[in-house]
């Protein structure tokens, strides 16, 4: 029999993520973040791909940091997902591309993640946009 | 030449050539002073001379009084060193992989955290010593180039070594290669040295020990 | 062959723009860009400025002495995946395995992008470039790699070396080289060269540098072997989630150990991370889901030069890697038996001196004086 396919063989669905305990240097920043936040209003972004993860280390940080009580999905060039931890001003931040496959993931420190923000340029478009719409409606109802 | 280069030269041609220089030097050395002999001892030994001899192989190794008052600095010091320089050869994970592909043997390791440590107190019972050296005149006095440059090749790895493991000042294949290669520097100069006396120590009194244990003398 | 986006010159924002695409887009676009290209979040500001500007650079891929895995590795670009990656971020004009064209169109296809981008386009070569016998061992339509190569990169912005055999020679270049297998560095001295090395690179670090050329129309900046330093700055032992094993001294002995089982340090099994530059360890591969060390196989060292002759995969890296038991075994032979040859001189020459020796009286004494 192929050793693959032997069910016997017991395979650790977790190994030893806690003894090596990756997830406890990230904490220790965002804490460091926080207080930066508070005392200098610096905002921090850490990009989850720099960090030395091992299997389940970035759940047992997500465990961690647990759940909020923002959550937004923001649809352009596929999902993005901001979601506020149980601790305010620390926020997940996740992109997906149109194939829904994750491309970045952020852990930011601040009171309002930028990309939740309508932004500058967007507001100029919708100023003229609803202009013409209301030149429409207008029109329509003259 | 690139680090990597490096690395690759210290770890293949130049480990050959530090061995081979090593083996050569000190068989030399041993079997040519077994094959010289002694000179015959032609008086009636007063007792046998096998159980002084053995007594004092490993009674030479506490320091007796005498010498411990006039210097307790020196053996304290050169007890710390001797003990930290084995642990660190010998018990060093990386280390106990070496001599396991050159001997076939290996023994269990020692915590990396533990070896660390040793290795900060073994350098600086060395610089001690070396302090000790100079400021003790009739010491200095004594001492030879050959003193100095032997102190040198046995603090250079464990300094390399330090270095390396903490990837300070250089990328890691060059200091990993500096070690290795002050290791083999330290082989080299080995057998011309009284650095031999790593092997010649027992042999040496195991002859104290027997000749006085003969001559009914305490040794 | 060229892509109309190339043709009419639109700069990455007003692309997006054109498409629809928000600001709120733009700036997740830098914010994963500034990712792929392994720079700090801080730098999203910037990126967003220079990929105002930026244009889809023209880029010619040139496969020479290699296994094509690099380009295979870069099919599994998930960020960006190799369809925006190749059509929309850069315009890839020739590349043997991706391109439609073939036989004398393909040829064409090069020489008509060498022309309308003079001086503008990228080169990216995978494979070692053989230079033994005026290069006969690899040829392309005819033309030997070297010749292509020079070709080529004549008319080059910059060249990006990927994979370690255009980096630094690869398995090509390991003994004994039957070709003269040469990396991309150790024939073009005039242009700007970059090395993306691995075997094969990581698909998200070949898309990050070719990112980082589009974001900020320059080559990234690089370590002493000319690699990224972003990518390769650290050592995958610095970055390795099994440091805290090898700091506390737990090793796997063996591949089906308990240590092995419990996910302890793999040096002692010969992994090479300690004196390996890459970004396995964070990038990781297959979308970010694992790497070597993290499916219990030591590092092969493979993003360095000459890996394929640093001893076996296996043999840690503390360990001599020549033959140094036999060495020592011999050292010690020889030793004894000259040890042996120069007591036993010494010795007869005692003994014979002890022979020679004759007591003298008070009346030799007289006599000699």
């Amino acid at each position: 029999m192929n050793p693959a396919m032997d069910d016997s063989i017991e395979i650790e669905p977790t190994p030893c993520a806690k003894d090596r305990g990756n997830d406890l240097p990230v904490l220790n920043e965002i804490l460091h973040a926080l207080n930066e936040l508070l005392t200098h209003d610096r905002q921090t972004v850490i990009d989850i791909k720099s960090l030395p993860f091992g299997p389940v280390d970035e759940e047992r940080l997500s465990i961690a940091l647990g759940q909020g009580e923002v959550a937004a999905t923001i649809h352009t060039l596929g999902e993005s997902r901001v979601t506020e931890t149980a601790y305010a001003g620390i926020w997940w931040v996740e992109h997906r591309n149109e194939q829904g496959a994750v491309i970045a993931k952020f852990i930011e420190v601040t009171y309002m993640p930028d990309i939740l923000k309508a932004q500058h340029e967007d507001v100029i478009v919708a100023r003229q946009k609803l202009k013409d719409a209301l030149e429409t409606i207008k029109l329509n109802g003259a | 030449m690139t680090p990597v280069e490096f690395l690759a030269w210290v770890r293949g041609p130049m480990f050959q050539i530090a061995v081979a220089i090593f083996a050569l030097g000190v068989a030399i050395r041993i079997v040519e002073i077994f094959v010289l002999g002694r000179k015959q001892d032609l008086s009636e030994p007063r007792r046998d001379g096998v159980v002084p001899g053995i007594k004092t192989i490993f009674g030479r190794s506490i320091p007796d009084t005498g010498t411990f008052k006039r210097s307790p600095l020196n053996v304290v010091a050169g007890y710390i060193f001797h003990i930290g320089l084995f642990t660190t050869i010998l018990f060093f994970v990386p280390h106990i992989e070496l001599f396991h592909s050159v001997l076939g043997l290996q023994w269990p390791g020692l915590p990396t955290p533990f070896i660390d440590a040793v290795t900060v107190v073994t350098i600086f019972a060395m610089v001690v010593i070396l302090i000790n050296r100079l400021r003790n005149p009739v010491l200095k006095f004594l001492s030879t180039f050959e003193d100095y440059l032997c102190w040198l090749v046995t603090l250079l790895p464990l300094l390399t070594g330090y270095l390396a493991f903490h990837r300070m000042l250089f990328p890691y294949q060059t200091m990993l290669g500096i070690h290795i290669l002050s290791v083999e520097i330290l082989l080299i100069v080995f057998p011309f040295t009284k650095l031999m006396h790593f092997f010649t120590v027992f042999l040496a009194r195991w002859y104290n020990g027997s000749a006085f244990g003969r001559r009914g003398v305490q040794s | 062959m060229l892509q109309p986006w190339n043709k009419n010159g639109l700069t990455v924002a007003e692309r997006l723009q054109a498409e629809g695409i928000s600001r709120r887009g733009f700036l997740k676009f830098c914010a994963t860009t500034a990712s792929m290209m392994a720079l700090s979040p801080s730098m999203v500001p910037a990126i967003a400025r220079a990929l105002e500007n930026a244009k889809r650079p023209s880029v010619i891929w040139l496969s020479f002495q290699e296994c094509t895995g690099c380009t295979e590795s870069l099919t599994r670009s998930h960020s960006p995946n190799l369809e925006t990656l190749i059509l929309e971020q850069v315009s890839l004009d020739y590349h043997h395995t991706l391109q439609v064209a073939s036989g004398e169109a393909a040829e064409e296809a090069r020489e008509a992008a060498m022309k309308e981008n003079n001086g503008r386009y990228l080169v990216v070569v995978d494979g070692s470039i053989p230079v033994d016998n005026g290069g006969v061992y690899s040829t392309i339509a005819g033309i030997t790699n070297l010749e292509m190569l020079r070709e080529t990169a004549e008319g080059a912005a910059a060249i990006i070396a990927v994979g370690t055999c255009a980096a630094f020679g690869g398995i090509g270049y390991a003994k004994p080289n039957p070709t003269g297998a040469m990396p991309v560095s150790a024939i073009i001295s005039d242009k700007p060269v970059i090395n993306v090395s691995g075997c094969p690179p990581i698909p998200t670090v070949i898309s990050g540098v070719l990112a980082h050329f589009l974001t900020f129309d320059k080559l990234p900046e690089v370590d002493d072997l000319g690699r990224p330093i972003t990518f390769f700055g650290q050592s995958i032992h610095d970055r390795c989630y099994r440091r805290p094993f090898y700091d506390r001294g737990l090793f796997a002995e063996s591949f089906d150990d308990e240590g092995a089982k419990k996910g302890w340090c793999l040096y002692r099994l010969g992994c090479k991370g300690p004196a390996t530059y890459n970004a396995c360890a964070t990038t990781k591969w297959n979308e970010g889901t694992s790497f070597p060390i993290e499916a219990g196989h030591p590092c092969l060292g493979c993003s360095e030069p000459d890996f394929w002759d640093m001893g076996g995969f296996y043999q840690p890296l503390s360990t001599p890697t020549g033959d140094v038991t036999r060495t020592l075994v011999y050292g010690v032979v020889a030793g004894a038996l000259i040890g042996a040859a120069a007591g036993s001189m010494a010795r007869t020459r005692k003994i014979k001196a002890q022979k020679e020796h004759y007591k003298v009286t008070t009346d030799d004494l007289e006599e000699s004086s």
